[in-house]
């Protein structure tokens, strides 16, 4: 509650108001101008990701054992590795350049795997309500309250570790919120007249749904498709960690920080580094969805 | 029960009495869904590994022979039509039955209770931790909002909420015990192992209790009473411990409560494997990296229970005292 | 003249917002002798709550409010005096009471300690001393079985008993201005004239000046002495309660009296509402804020704002017009009854 007192001259009649942006008061950096700098990082990783050849120094696979466990900013014959090298000279940097493809493409599929399935089931549960309502919302909640990450773990030491079953694994933990807000949004949309009228029309009832509901959730669903994002890829990292996700010679982040475990007490760069970049990215991705949060939020 | 069959579908409990009316019935409401919920949990965890998976290859060694996975799914009744397994299954899981851990040769019960408790410890040293960071920066970020204070802790919080709990785990390895060695890297050889598992929970739960109670805080500190408060003269201080508190207090403890729950949907899991803390979780991932069907399936489930009971004595605890606050 | 008790002087109150700077107050002054009641009219939106909000700086969490002017309260101008200065004043020499009596009071603490906690912080009595002011209050503001009632929490007491308590705790400790932000407006219409026939009575028995914030002449006819008249931030009016309703010289407070429904009414015809929207607050107005909906405005009257204007020892007016219609209207008349 900032109150400043302005001595003003009588005379002036107008108010000579210092312009302070009150949405900066309101949330944190989020709402200032260094979620630009977040945005920045995020395209850079999406760039390691589209091309990682291009931005990786090296040879992610070629070993060189002379150049075997470097610090970061050291030197070896074939030039600076400012991340360092693992336990058989490879250059870390170059592997979390090449890491950035897996680990946003499972976490991308699976979330929009997740949304899809929490979209549709949603907006079932909110039209047709009734036993599929009841189902559907039980299901999710009987979710929410399991150990879910033991769950994933059994089904993927049953089904065996792959990035296939990851992929299909990783959307169970995400649909049941996208189902809620639908269903909500359905529920709402449901009561309203020009739904009717657009029945009474001769809409079929699939075109008048997705027409009429999805425009209204799109931006709350995009708000969390960002954040959901994140989380999918914080459990890829710890079920990858755990040796029940990616498998080598495939490379996510989570594989690198689990690969650098049994050496941390003489290399830590090999689990630090990896995870401060993980970190990072899903920092910027919460921060980005509290910012479109606020932008939906005062468009509408 | 059927009284509480009868009792209409919509959450208006009837009030009854001075003290908590209506309590019996919910309890039993309650305890119904999740009984419900349990025995959806055993029928999907039974779906998987008879349907999805093929339980004698997941049973059997690597090398096994076909007469030998042949053998172990005479063994474990696996011949027997698919509805009589899961009539025998229910059966068995429900009366204690878990079956024989293979990896640790006893029974996969056993193997789970050994560890329920030093997981409980765990984390009820973790949400402690975590409740005291998140309630009173929260509380103070909430009652200035657009502060110094306010914004950094909210960044900090954001970013708690954006680590991977594993390795915000591996990282107090590397400064508290590798660097300064004033804690033990891993295991439990003392009273001191438990602090950096615990810390770990504290920082990243703590990130999460923050934020909700902060915007709890927030939320009452609009209130109209709140600039009645101020009116009598009231310093800041004295309206937040004064008035405010009095009306967040149960909220701030449900938070706490509830994420005390969430704690046992993922992250405690991977944290104790981090520091080979005896619990669950790194027994379960071991059972994985060995195959052990049995243990896995019985910590699934003595976890799920476990996470059941839990969320109904929060959601009990929490209408009891908040019946008690309206009567008085 | 001896110095008012309050005065206030050119108060501008600016609110930074989304949608850009909001005026919410521009160039208000007005004066409350001791013992005086004083009423601020308007349209919500009008600015009258933001000035009466001002006098205490009570605003919410998230307002970054700007204000120039000065508050002159016994001498001391309150926009300039720290918090912990102001907190003395605050609940001690001036008291309030807002306008929702339903979420105004804690609604977990007995209503009795919301009283008595204010005395005790003001006149360090003891928590037993306290309690028996507190029930005193209570019952010299009409709670019945005050000693008993004390104990309970709000939720058990009706909205119009709530308000009650609300003007005890504004009183509690003796002050010497209570302010009423549109005490009544929340409640049913036979305990409104109850709420406002009781801080008349205490205002009279008590000697409290009393700053009235209402947007309902009824209000201000049954309360107070003088009125002062807003609209879009601005004052519009300024004047004695007999001259607002035999002496309205600015339009606005002419079509404002029109929308009174009145016994004496010869016409029995409709009420005649003022035609169009207030401004938005976030513009610059230019000219006189009221001229879009004016019949009588000029060219001037757009283009250039209207300075109060003198019209005797208790009568100010904000018209360009305000001289001429004055003259117009000295000769005993209706201003209503005049054909536009």
């Amino acid at each position: 509650m900032p109150v400043n007192v302005v001595d003003t001259d009588r005379s002036a009649s107008r108010l000579r108001a210092p312009l302070t942006a009150v949405n900066r008061r309101l949330s944190t950096i989020a709402a200032g101008r260094a979620w630009w700098g977040f945005a920045a990082f995020l395209a850079l990783m999406a760039a390691w990701a589209i091309a990682p050849d291009f931005f990786a120094p090296y040879d992610a696979e070629r070993l060189d054992p002379r150049n075997r466990l470097l610090g970061p900013f050291s030197d070896s014959t074939l030039g600076s590795h400012w991340a360092g090298t693992d336990s058989l000279g490879i250059d870390l940097f170059s592997q979390m350049v090449q890491g950035a493809r897996l680990t946003f493409y499972i976490a991308i599929v699976a979330t929009l795997l997740g949304t899809g399935i929490g979209v549709t089931l949603g907006m079932l549960a909110g039209y047709f309500g009734g036993f599929w309502d009841r189902l559907i919302m039980r299901l999710g909640e009987a979710q929410t309250a399991m150990p879910m990450f033991l769950v994933a773990i059994l089904l993927l030491s049953l089904l065996g570790p792959s990035v296939t079953i990851l992929i299909i694994v990783l959307p169970t933990l995400v649909w049941p919120i996208f189902a809620r807000v639908v269903r909500a949004e359905t529920l709402q949309i449901k009561q309203a007249t020009y739904i009717e009228a657009a029945v009474a029309t001769g809409c079929s009832t699939p075109a008048v749904l997705g027409r009429h509901v999805l425009p209204n959730v799109v931006p709350r669903i995009l708000v969390l498709f960002v954040v959901e994002i994140g989380h999918v890829m914080l459990a890829e990292a710890g079920l990858s960690f755990l040796g029940v996700g990616v498998q080598p010679p495939d490379i996510t982040w989570g594989l690198l920080i689990a690969d650098g475990r049994p050496l941390l007490t003489v290399a830590w760069w090999l689990t630090i580094l990896p995870g401060v970049l993980l970190s990072i990215t899903v920092l910027s991705l919460n921060i980005l969805s509290r910012r479109f949060e606020q932008y939906a939020g005062a468009a509408a | 029960m059927t009284a509480v069959e009868k009792t209409s579908p919509l959450p208006v409990r009837p009030r009854r009495g001075r003290t908590g009316g209506g309590l019996g019935p919910l309890l039993l409401r309650r305890l119904r869904d999740g009984v419900i919920t349990l025995v959806l949990v055993v029928a999907i965890i039974f779906i998987l590994a008879h349907v999805v998976g093929d339980p004698a290859l997941v049973y059997a060694p690597i090398d096994a022979t076909d007469e030998e996975i042949e053998r172990i799914a005479r063994n474990f009744g696996l011949d027997r039509p698919f509805h009589e397994r899961f009539g025998s299954y229910f059966a068995d899981v429900f009366t204690g039955d878990f079956g024989e851990s293979m990896w640790q040769q006893r029974p996969a019960l056993q193997a789970v209770g050994e560890a329920l408790p030093d997981t409980v410890q765990l984390t009820l040293v973790g949400i402690v931790g975590a409740a005291v960071f998140g309630i009173i920066g929260g509380i103070l970020a909430g009652s200035r909002p657009g502060s110094l204070f306010d914004r950094g802790s909210n960044f900090l919080s954001v970013t708690a909420l954006s680590v991977p709990n594993f390795w915000l785990g591996l990282l107090l390895i590397v400064v508290f015990a590798v660097q300064f060695g004033i804690f033990p890297t891993s295991g439990r050889i003392g009273p001191s192992s438990i602090v950096l598992p615990a810390l770990t929970i504290a920082i990243v739960h703590g990130g999460r209790i923050f934020q909700l109670v902060r915007s709890a805080t927030v939320e009452e500190m609009s209130k109209p009473y709140v600039r009645v408060a101020r009116s009598k003269g009231f310093p800041h201080r004295r309206v937040l411990w004064g008035h405010v508190l009095r009306n967040t207090g149960l909220t701030t403890a449900t938070i706490a409560g509830w994420e005390y729950v969430r704690l046992w949907g993922g992250a405690v899991f991977a944290i104790e494997y981090v520091f080979a803390w005896p619990g669950i979780g790194t027994l379960t991932i071991n059972a994985a990296h060995r195959q052990d069907f049995f243990v896995l399936q019985a910590a699934v489930i003595i976890a799920g229970a476990f996470v059941i009971v839990a969320n109904l004595i929060v959601d009990l605890l929490y209408r009891v005292i908040d019946n008690r606050i309206k009567a008085s | 003249m001896s110095t008012p008790l309050l005065e206030v002087r050119d108060l501008c109150v600016s609110f930074a917002t989304r949608d850009g700077v909001v005026r919410a107050v521009d160039g208000l002054s007005f004066s409350v002798d001791a013992g005086e009641a004083l009423g601020i009219v308007g349209e919500s939106g009008s600015g009258k709550t933001v000035s009466s909000l001002s006098i205490l700086r009570l605003f919410g969490l998230f307002d970054d409010v700007t204000l120039s002017g000065e508050i002159l309260f016994e001498g001391r101008d309150l926009l300039r005096i720290s918090e912990a200065e102001l907190s003395r004043i605050r609940g001690g020499k001036i008291g309030m009471v807002f306008q929702d009596p339903l979420t105004s009071l804690n609604p977990v603490m007995p209503v009795g300690e919301q009283v008595a906690e204010s005395i005790r912080f003001h006149t360090g009595a003891t928590r037993p001393q306290a309690r028996k002011r507190a029930i005193e209050l209570l019952d010299r503001v009409g709670i019945p079985d005050a000693a008993k009632r004390c104990d309970e929490l709000p939720h058990s007491f009706s909205g119009g008993m709530r308000q009650r308590v609300m003007v005890a705790i504004a009183i509690a400790c003796e002050p010497k201005l209570l302010i009423a932000d549109e005490p009544s407006t929340a409640l049913d219409v036979t305990v409104q004239a109850q709420i406002l026939l009781l801080l008349d009575e205490l205002r009279r028995e008590l000697g409290i000046a009393l700053i009235m914030i209402t947007h309902d002449f009824g209000v201000v006819a049954a309360t107070v002495d003088r009125v002062l008249v807003m609209y879009a931030a601005q004052p519009m009016e300024y004047c004695t309660i007999e001259h607002l309703f035999d002496r309205a010289n600015h339009p606005y407070t002419e079509g404002l009296l029109r929308l009174v429904p009145r016994l004496d009414h010869r016409m029995g015809g409709r009420l005649r509402p003022i035609e169009g929207q207030p401004p938005a607050l976030t513009e610059e107005i230019s000219g006189c804020p009221f001229a879009p909906r004016c019949g009588l405005a000029e060219e001037r009257c757009h283009n250039d704002r209207p300075p109060l204007v003198r019209l005797g020892p208790h009568h100010e007016s904000a018209c360009w017009l305000a001289t001429e219609r004055a003259a117009r209207l000295t000769t005993p008349g209706r201003p209503w009854e005049t054909p536009s």
